[in-house]
C-alpha cells in the first residue's frame, strides 16, 4: 500500500506587497486583504528555474526527516512551467541536480491548480502497479515566468513555491495518510477562461469562479454519496487556495466552519499545485484528523477531488 | 417582481454579510455606493444564474449597476 509519509516545500523569500501596487491598479486595503486575501505575493529568484525550486523543497524536506532518500525509484513534477521549454523534462532535471540511482522513474504532469490532487493519484497507482517503494511528487509551477504586471488579476493573485511530497510503500512502519477515493471533471469547452496569451496568462475571474461554484460542491457531495459519507464524517477540507474569497464561497455553499475548511493564502498567494499540499505540510502529523477531502481545481477547466484516511 | 426583490437582497447578504439594504432606495443606489464591490457583484450574478436559470453574458454586466436594474433584467429575461 503506498501512502503520504512526509511533505517538504520552499517559498522563495522574494516578495511582492500588493498594497504598494493599490494606486497603480486603483484598489483599496479591504480588497487586497478581506477579497482576495492576498497580502504579499512570492516570487521566484531571477536565478531560479523551475527545477531549482523542486531542489530547494527537497532540501528542506530532508532537513526534516532521518531517511537518507537512497532508495528513490519515482520522481514526479506536476508543472505547465518547465524547465526551459520543457525539453528535457523537469523532474529529469531535478534527478539529475539531486544525483539520484539510475534505476528511478521520471516524468512530468501538465496540470495546474487540479494538479496535486491528479498527481497523488497517477503517482500512487503508477507505483503500485510497477512494485514501486519510494517517490518524491513535486508540484512547481512558477506563473511569475508569465505574469502581466499591469494586470490586476493575476499580478496580485499567484505566487511560486514548491513542495515535495514523499510516498512510501507501507512495509508494517507507520504511514501516516493513505488514498481513500478521487474523482476527476473536465471542462474542455471552457478552456478559455484560464490560458496563456502571447506569453502572458490570462483569467477570466468571472467564469473561473462560476465554475468553482457550480461544479466543486456537487464533485464533493457526489463524492462522499459514492463513499456513504456525508460532510460531517470529514474532519478537514483542504481547496486550492485561488481566493479568499472564493474559499469563503465554497464554506457557505457546503456550511463548513472557518477551521473545517481553512485558508492559507496571504503571505505567499495562489500557488497553483502547491497550495493544497502547502497546507496538507500543516496538518500532517495531527492524531486528531482521521479522514480529509483535499479538492484541486483551476486551468482546464480542470477538477480533482479526492478522500484520505490517517492510517496510523 | 417583490418575489425577485426579496431573492435579490438574499444573495447581497451571502455575498457580503457587510451590505445592509435598509429601504427601497438602497436598490436604485449604485452597487459601490452600497458597498458590493466586482467580486460581490460576481457572487450575485452566479446565484440569480443558478437560481432563474439564465445566462448573463459579460457585454451585459456594465449596465446593471443597481439592484433594480438587475431585478428588472431578470424580469425580462425569465
Amino acid at each position: 500500500m503506498i501512502g503520504i509519509d512526509n511533505i517538504g516545500s520552499y517559498i522563495p523569500h522574494n516578495f511582492e506587497s500588493n498594497f504598494d501596487k493599490k494606486i497603480k491598479l486603483n484598489i483599496e486595503d479591504d480588497f487586497i486583504v478581506n477579497k482576495i486575501g492576498v497580502e504579499r505575493v512570492s516570487r521566484k529568484l531571477s536565478d531560479e528555474d523551475t527545477s531549482d525550486l523542486c531542489v530547494k523543497a527537497f532540501q528542506r524536506l530532508r532537513g526534516k526527516t532521518c531517511s537518507q532518500f537512497k532508495d528513490v525509484d519515482c520522481i514526479v513534477v506536476c508543472t505547465q512551467n518547465p524547465d526551459g521549454n520543457g525539453i528535457p523534462h523537469t523532474s529529469a532535471v531535478v534527478h539529475g541536480k539531486l544525483g539520484f540511482e539510475n534505476n528511478c522513474a521520471c516524468f512530468d504532469i501538465s496540470l495546474g491548480c487540479s494538479g496535486y490532487v491528479y498527481a497523488l493519484s497517477a503517482v500512487q497507482s503508477f507505483m503500485a502497479s510497477n512494485g514501486l517503494r519510494s517517490g518524491l511528487l513535486f508540484t512547481a509551477d512558477p506563473y511569475s515566468k508569465g505574469i502581466n504586471p499591469e494586470d490586476k488579476n493575476t499580478v496580485l493573485l499567484f505566487g511560486d513555491a514548491a513542495t515535495v511530497t514523499h510516498l512510501k510503500e507501507y512495509e508494517g512502519e507507520k504511514i501516516f495518510w493513505r488514498p481513500r477515493r478521487f474523482k476527476f471533471s473536465t471542462f474542455g469547452k471552457d478552456r478559455d477562461a484560464l490560458n496563456n496569451r502571447n506569453g502572458f496568462i490570462f483569467m477570466n475571474g468571472r467564469a473561473i469562479f462560476n465554475f468553482v461554484m457550480k461544479n466543486v460542491p456537487v464533485q464533493i457531495k457526489e463524492l462522499l454519496k459514492e463513499e456513504s459519507l456525508s460532510i460531517s464524517d470529514i474532519d478537514l477540507f483542504l481547496f486550492h487556495q485561488g481566493s479568499r474569497y472564493m474559499i469563503e464561497q465554497l464554506r457557505r455553499l457546503l456550511d463548513l466552519s472557518r477551521k473545517k475548511a481553512p485558508i492559507q493564502i496571504s503571505q505567499y498567494g495562489n500557488t497553483i499545485s502547491s497550495s493544497i499540499p502547502l497546507m496538507f505540510e500543516t496538518y500532517l502529523n495531527s492524531n486528531k484528523l482521521k479522514k480529509i477531502v483535499m479538492s484541486g481545481f483551476g486551468v482546464g477547466l480542470s477538477l480533482a477531488t479526492c478522500i484520505f484516511i490517517n492510517q496510523s | 417582481m417583490m418575489e425577485i426583490k426579496s431573492e435579490i437582497a438574499k444573495m447581497v447578504k451571502d455575498a457580503n454579510k457587510t451590505v445592509i439594504i435598509e429601504n427601497d432606495d438602497d436598490f436604485d443606489r449604485t452597487l459601490d455606493e452600497i458597498g458590493l464591490d466586482s467580486l460581490d457583484f460576481m457572487s450575485i450574478l452566479f446565484s440569480v444564474q443558478e437560481k432563474y436559470n439564465i445566462s448573463i453574458p459579460d457585454e451585459d454586466i456594465d449596465g446593471l449597476n443597481t439592484l433594480n436594474k438587475l431585478i428588472r433584467y431578470i424580469d425580462e429575461k425569465k
